[in-house]
């Protein structure tokens, strides 16, 4: 009986051992999982709650470049270093690590404080005394600029008023924005570890390179990073970077010790744009052009230059003058003096009259409507014509007006003839003379991509006050009308590609947008039909070889057609002057497959002002300048072959513009 | 009993020893991207720094110092398209006229 009792206490023991070992282990084991499970994938709730510190390492991403149409940068990110420091860390505190880590014999730097017969604990003693306080603080500050002078060469009376001047309660003053990389080493040589409370911050400085015609077309970006003008604005989300980030959890020491789930965020660089402006021809274009708005006296000159197969604006230039001697009456741009990267670009803002410049447009309209056939050519360039309701005659301009024959009718556009003008448009009516005006593209913006909404329209008289007396007639010369540079380069574009106007543009397109890009071919809208087109390039032709181009504006090496044209100064009051002018001259080259057109206005020249005279010398020089830089050849033979070409000075007549 | 007692302590002492392994190389391996990140980072703002220096020594006044200092003419290469196609012309007149002349060494 004992012994079964014996037994039974044996065996619930043991039962009771077994069961307590099997629970002892089942505990570690899940205590162990759940330590491995921990360390291995710990919860993320843990994370911010396990004593390790979370650091974010940024990564620096740079706004895109903008370059030219070959590549050349025109504006980028530069990498730099900016250095900040805490003024009140910096006194509490790293006055005097800055002390402890300079040997007493190490020299003075030169111009620091000579040293203060006092320390902190004086300064806690006489703590009430602010006065006292602000003037140690103050001689703390002088010391570290003068190190800081002494190590960089940053200036120490400017450095030491920037500290001094900072409000007492900063935590954040900025002591040089773009330090270069021995700047960065020597300062991190000097610290040596130590906390100063100063801090090196990688920052980017936006540089731009290229002629200074350009800024206002790039723009600029503000200090904030973002574009602030031109197409630093205009493209702001596709060159903007994204900045990414990596956070890290690591000990108190700096250890990482992981990088959870999702605490990646990948940066990304700006998209490069590319501009179709050539920066070569730009700045050739901008030195003839200043030459000559110097040489005339003149408030200012415009000039652009596109490729008329697709409508590429190559250069783009607008320079305005002011003369301490004249009352200037061109509306002033006083932000470019101030910053060029702000100025108004006048080439797309800016419209005005063009005077006999437009007469091509009207002569090809008016032909197109079969008019030809009913022009009377005796009634053309015998006197002034007196049209019922206006009050000017209509006669012919220029010092030494045409008096030859009227062979046909190709000769209004090559003696520019407004009394012809004035004939070819008294057989159209309103309603046709307006339409004429408008198929050419006056009167909508070219969208180039460049000034938006901001970009003006051109001016053209409403159907309603359209009259024949007074707005045909004048329109038929370039009166009435007002057009920017870049509305007359895309019309004429119309006589170089068989009556086709190519859509400007100012973006060789960007990598995101190269798959929403439309080909430039789908891009032309049709003016004339390529016959009249064909004929109207013949005539203008004949205006260089024997008209109002023939000895400023012709090329000796491109066969060149366009036309002058010379129109009054309007009166900011209303009205004319009668002796103040805007003189511009619009021409391609080479005659068969154009290559260029060119466009140039002068404003207000004060020592000639017949447009042939004064733009005509441009625009033959930047056809040079733009076709040689093109590479395309030379298509007429130099001077001693000029007879055989067909280009003897001798002949022709200048007449009015 | 106490040799099971040994192979469990034995078996946890085993499995702590991996784990710790396991945390070791975890530290390291993180250890050693956010190294490589911070590289790739100084890497890549060399490069733009180099893109910097470049656009600065290839600015047209620059290659107008050097191309004055060198004393020779330089001219635009022009449209490359027509370069390109004038090279194979001139290389197919170079092909026709050697063979021109082969066949005629071969009759002479």
């Amino acid at each position: 009986m004992a012994e079964n009792r014996e037994r039974d206490i044996l065996r619930n023991t043991a039962r009771w051992g077994r069961l307590s070992v099997g629970l002892i282990a089942f505990g570690i084991a899940a205590t162990v999982v759940r330590v491995g499970w921990l360390k291995i994938a710990p919860p993320a709730q843990l994370g911010d709650r396990s004593g390790a510190e979370q650091r974010i390492n940024y990564e620096q991403r740079f706004r895109g470049e903008i370059t030219d149409r070959n590549g050349r940068t025109l504006a980028i990110d530069s990498p730099c270093w900016r250095l900040a420091i805490d003024p009140r860390y910096f006194c509490d505190h790293g006055y005097r690590r800055m002390l402890s880590g300079e040997s007493p014999e190490s020299p003075r730097p030169e111009g620091s404080p000579g040293p203060v017969p006092v320390d902190d604990a004086l300064g806690d003693l006489v703590g009430p005394l602010g006065l006292f306080q602000a003037q140690y603080r103050v001689h703390k500050l002088r010391t570290l600029a003068a190190r800081l002078d002494d190590l960089i060469g940053l200036p120490k009376d400017e450095l030491t008023r920037r500290l001094v001047s900072a409000p007492p309660g900063r935590r954040y003053v900025v002591l040089d924005r773009l330090l270069e990389e021995w700047q960065v080493d020597a300062i991190r040589s000097w610290l040596d570890g130590r906390n100063l409370g100063m801090l090196l911050e990688k920052r980017t400085e936006r540089r731009y390179y290229g002629p200074e015609s350009l800024k206002m077309v790039v723009g600029k970006c503000r200090d904030d990073g973002e574009g602030g003008s031109g197409i630093e604005q205009r493209r702001e989300s596709s060159l903007q970077s994204v900045r990414g980030e990596l956070r890290t959890r690591r000990t108190s020491r700096g250890t990482v010790i992981s990088i959870p789930e999702g605490s990646y965020e990948r940066g990304r660089h700006g998209e490069d744009f590319a501009l179709t402006i050539d920066a070569s021809i730009q700045l050739r274009v901008e030195e003839i052009l200043r030459e000559q708005v110097i040489a005339e006296k003149a408030g200012g000159g415009r000039c652009v230059v596109i490729d008329p197969r697709n409508g590429d604006i190559l250069a783009m230039v607008d320079i305005l003058v002011r003369r301490p001697d004249v009352e200037e009456v061109i509306l002033d741009d006083p932000l470019r003096r101030v910053e060029p990267h702000l100025g108004r670009d006048r080439n797309m803002i800016d419209a005005f009259e063009p005077g006999s410049t437009f007469k091509p447009f009207v002569w090809a309209g008016a032909l197109d409507l079969g008019i030809e056939d009913r022009v009377e050519l005796d009634r053309i360039n015998v006197e002034p014509i007196r049209i019922k309701g206006r009050r000017t005659s209509v006669k012919d301009a220029g010092i030494n007006p045409y008096k030859g024959p009227i062979k046909d009718i190709d000769t209004i556009l090559v003696k520019s003839l407004n009394t012809g003008m004035a004939e070819m448009v008294r057989h159209v009516d309103e309603r046709q003379m307006r339409s004429i005006v408008t198929r050419f593209g006056f009167g909508t913006r070219t969208n180039c991509g460049l000034a938006g909404s901001a970009e003006h329209p051109g001016q053209v008289t409403s159907p309603g006050n359209w009259s024949f007396a007074n707005t045909s007639i004048s329109v038929s010369f370039g009166h009435e009308v007002a057009v920017t540079t870049l509305q007359m380069v895309r019309a004429f574009s119309a006589f170089c590609t068989g009556g086709l106007m190519p859509q400007l543009r100012i973006s060789m397109g960007s990598e995101s947008s190269a798959s929403e890009e439309i080909a430039p071919d789908l891009l032309m809208t049709r003016a004339l039909p390529r016959t009249l087109a064909d004929r109207t390039r013949e005539a203008l032709r004949e205006v260089v070889l024997r008209g109002t181009l023939r000895r400023h504006g012709r090329s000796e090496r491109y066969s060149m057609f366009g036309k002058s044209g010379t129109a009054d100064l309007p009166r900011p009051g209303g009205g004319y002057f009668k002796d103040r002018y805007v003189s511009n001259t619009i021409a391609a080259a080479p005659f068969d497959r154009p290559r260029v057109v060119v466009y140039c206005v002068i404003d207000d020249p004060m020592v000639n002002h017949y447009g042939g005279r004064v733009a005509g010398p441009v625009v033959r020089q930047v056809v040079d300048a733009a076709l040689e830089h093109l590479g395309v050849e030379p298509d007429l033979v130099m001077s001693s072959d000029r007879h055989h070409a067909g280009l003897d000075t001798s002949r022709g007549h200048t007449g009015g513009e | 009993m106490f040799a099971k007692l040994t192979m469990l302590i034995l078996g946890l002492g085993l499995l702590a020893a991996l784990l710790l392994v396991n945390r070791q190389r975890r530290y390291e391996i993180v250890g050693e991207t956010v190294r490589v990140h911070a590289e790739i980072q100084q890497l890549q703002r060399a490069i733009q720094e180099r893109k910097v220096r470049v656009t600065e020594a290839t600015r047209p006044s620059e290659l107008e110092r050097m191309r004055s200092a060198t004393g020779h003419e330089w001219k635009s290469l022009g449209d490359r398209t027509v370069l390109f196609e004038r090279l194979e012309e001139h290389e197919h007149d170079v092909e026709d006229a050697s063979g021109a002349n082969g066949s005629a060494g071969q009759d002479g």
